[in-house]
């Protein structure tokens, strides 16, 4: 087991690495950064100084090197605009993004691994063939549609939810969880639908192996059939799918927080891109690359306890 | 996640009419194929006819929730959004299949060579890991900041992140077909690399490619608008659907139509293609279970 997780491990430091170089070129192709700190009115010996002191005059390679040593510090340099630490600015935003990513993912789950097993176990009958539609149609709808449709009829129409900001789990729990309501099912629609066909598929598969007969025929109730059986063989599609689905979280966090006005990561994104704030841009790619990576290690290792035959 | 069958191809060819057959009784692709040739009807009518300009600002009709003159409302310079959707159909559609197949291109070759030629395997498919490890939204955000906002950049940056799962779909069809026996048959014959890769392989993976290609182009189009709709995407005087919605973004309490309706249309718009794309596969290998909706 410890083989495994290491071998893993392994593997994933040549793409943590790739995402580096990339990003770091990023920021290189981005422009001069003397000359957007300096402005258009700096003198040649002021452009070399500064140069010489941010050590853009040592070769790249030595540029990189350094560069990342200050990365896995935590030091992500200064804003171009509001002159304030990359890290500082991004850990700030983290509440709000932390939080809704896990109710989303939480959410989602408990929706959608009940739906794919009652789409299975109803199969070839209405109740499947709604399901399956209503999942063919909801990967059809963009998150930010989805999110407007939710603020137009619960918060205009009915007016059962605040229509945008946050409220930080210090203010309450109450408050924290009404105004996270709408956000995290319109970012739950997409990972809902993807989980549920996976895990329909994947019990369809195994309701079909000649073990779930046995159980059905000495008597096992459907509850103990699922609960015991399909799920736990179903597991491994499920969790894969999870980890794959974390790059449309992601994604989700970017639009959500700007359709619902939420003081996150995502909003920061968008903020730094139409501010041009290439420090920022940079920090956030690699905090959202790495969690992918992250979560995707993780998940390897959960599936690996799920089923031992994959550790080979 | 997708398979088709290898020798579908063929099998069409040696039986057309259990083909033509099959191609009836296909609900998602004769659905999806309609939905698509109404939005292209709708395009080619709103250029045609110029029923309504979608650039004429009517200020005396700022605003207007929809009505029979207005179909889906007008916005805040007073321009009827059906018309500026209508004309924004041709952008939206021509930027998801841009994208779509220009993936589709290099995705293809870099599968090829990593399948074919295994000494750059590892490299290549390490290189698609680490953009698979970007979300995609970040890799388009992060090239049209530096690039700027044009077609060429949003086709571009919307096409690097599909790479990845078409280079991985074809160096796995590669993989398993360079066991195949026209394969071992035409190495021993001394073809040239380039040309078992392009006569015998590349026909076996069109068809899987195809299916992939119209899913990818139905992301791509979702991609496209909600990069516009950010901000990030296309010039904002291009009106394509997310740029309609961008302009409905301050105004949602008191016009939520401009958001909502072309939102729908968008929505309509991918979940025919995503139908094409089921009903694709389905005709390509009628064996495959349908489990993989």
């Amino acid at each position: 087991m410890l083989r495994f997780i290491f071998y893993r491990l392994l593997g994933a430091i040549p793409v943590v690495g790739l995402v580096s170089i990339a990003v770091f070129l990023f920021l290189r192709m981005a422009g001069d950064p003397v000359a957007s700190l300096l402005g258009e009115n700096a003198t040649a010996q002021q452009v070399a100084e500064i140069r010489h002191a941010m050590g853009l005059d040592r070769p790249v390679m030595m540029q990189f090197l350094s560069w990342i040593l200050h990365v896995f510090q935590g030091d992500f340099g200064i804003s171009l605009v509001t002159h304030e630490p990359v890290w500082k600015m991004v850990s700030e935003r983290l509440g709000a993004t932390l939080s809704l990513s896990l109710t989303t993912i939480v959410f989602s789950i408990l929706v959608a691994v009940p739906l794919g097993l009652f789409a299975a176990r109803h199969r070839k009958n209405w109740i499947d063939r709604l399901i399956v539609s209503f999942c063919t149609a909801g990967f059809s709808v963009p998150t930010f549609v989805v999110g407007y449709l939710l603020v137009w009829l619960f918060s205009i129409k009915l007016q059962w939810l605040p229509a945008q900001g946050y409220a930080s789990l210090d203010r309450g729990v109450g408050d924290w969880i009404l105004h996270l309501i709408a956000p995290t099912i319109a970012m739950s629609s997409v990972f809902i639908v993807l989980i549920a066909r996976i895990t329909r598929a994947g019990a369809i598969e195994v309701l079909n192996e000649d073990y779930i007969r046995t159980a059905r025929a000495i008597g096992a109730s459907e509850l103990r059939v699922f609960r015991l059986f399909v799920l736990r063989n179903a597991a491994v599609p499920i969790v894969t799918i999870i980890g794959v689905g974390i790059g449309i979280v992601l994604t989700g966090v970017v639009v959500t927080e700007t359709v619902f006005n939420l003081p996150g990561v995502g909003r920061l994104t968008i903020e730094s891109v139409l501010a041009r704030d290439f420090p920022v841009i940079q920090c956030v790619i690699m905090l959202f690359s790495f969690t992918y990576v992250f979560i995707n290690l993780a998940v390897d290792i959960i599936y690996s306890l799920l089923d031992p035959r994959i550790r080979n | 996640m997708i398979t088709v069958a290898q020798n579908e191809n063929n099998a069409a060819g040696v039986a057309p009419k259990a083909w033509l057959r099959r191609l009836r009784n296909n609900g998602n692709l004769l659905l999806g194929a309609a939905v698509l040739i109404l939005f292209l009807i709708v395009m080619v009518l709103a250029h045609l006819l110029g029923a309504a300009d979608p650039q004429a600002m009517t200020t005396s009709e700022r605003l207007h929730p929809p009505s029979l003159q207005h179909w889906f409302g007008t916005d805040r310079l007073g321009r009827d959004i059906y018309a500026r959707v209508a004309f924004g159909t041709s952008a939206s559609l021509a930027v998801g299949a841009a994208a779509a197949a220009l993936g589709c291109i290099i995705g293809t070759i870099f599968g090829l060579a990593a399948g074919y030629f295994r000494s750059i395997d590892m490299l290549i498919m390490r290189v698609m890991d680490g953009i698979m490890a970007i979300p995609g939204i970040m890799i388009a955000i992060a090239t049209i900041s530096v690039a700027g906002a044009s077609i060429t950049t949003v086709v571009l940056a919307i096409a690097v992140h599909d790479v990845p799962r078409i280079a991985r779909l074809v160096r796995s069809s590669v993989l398993s077909m360079r066991e195949e026996p026209y394969v071992e048959a035409a190495v021993m014959l001394g073809s040239p690399s380039w040309s078992i890769v392009l006569r015998h392989m590349l026909p076996g993976i069109l068809a899987s490619l195809a299916v992939l290609g119209t899913y990818v182009a139905a992301n791509a189009m979702l991609l496209e608008a909600t990069l516009s709709f950010l901000g990030c995407g296309l010039p904002p005087d291009i009106p394509t659907w997310g740029n309609i919605m961008a302009d409905g973004r301050i105004l949602f309490r008191i016009a939520p139509w401009i958001i909502l309706f072309p939102g729908a249309v968008l929505a309509f718009a991918v979940l025919a293609i995503n139908l094409l794309g089921d009903g694709l596969r389905d005709q390509f290998d009628p064996t495959t279970e349908k489990t993989m909706r």
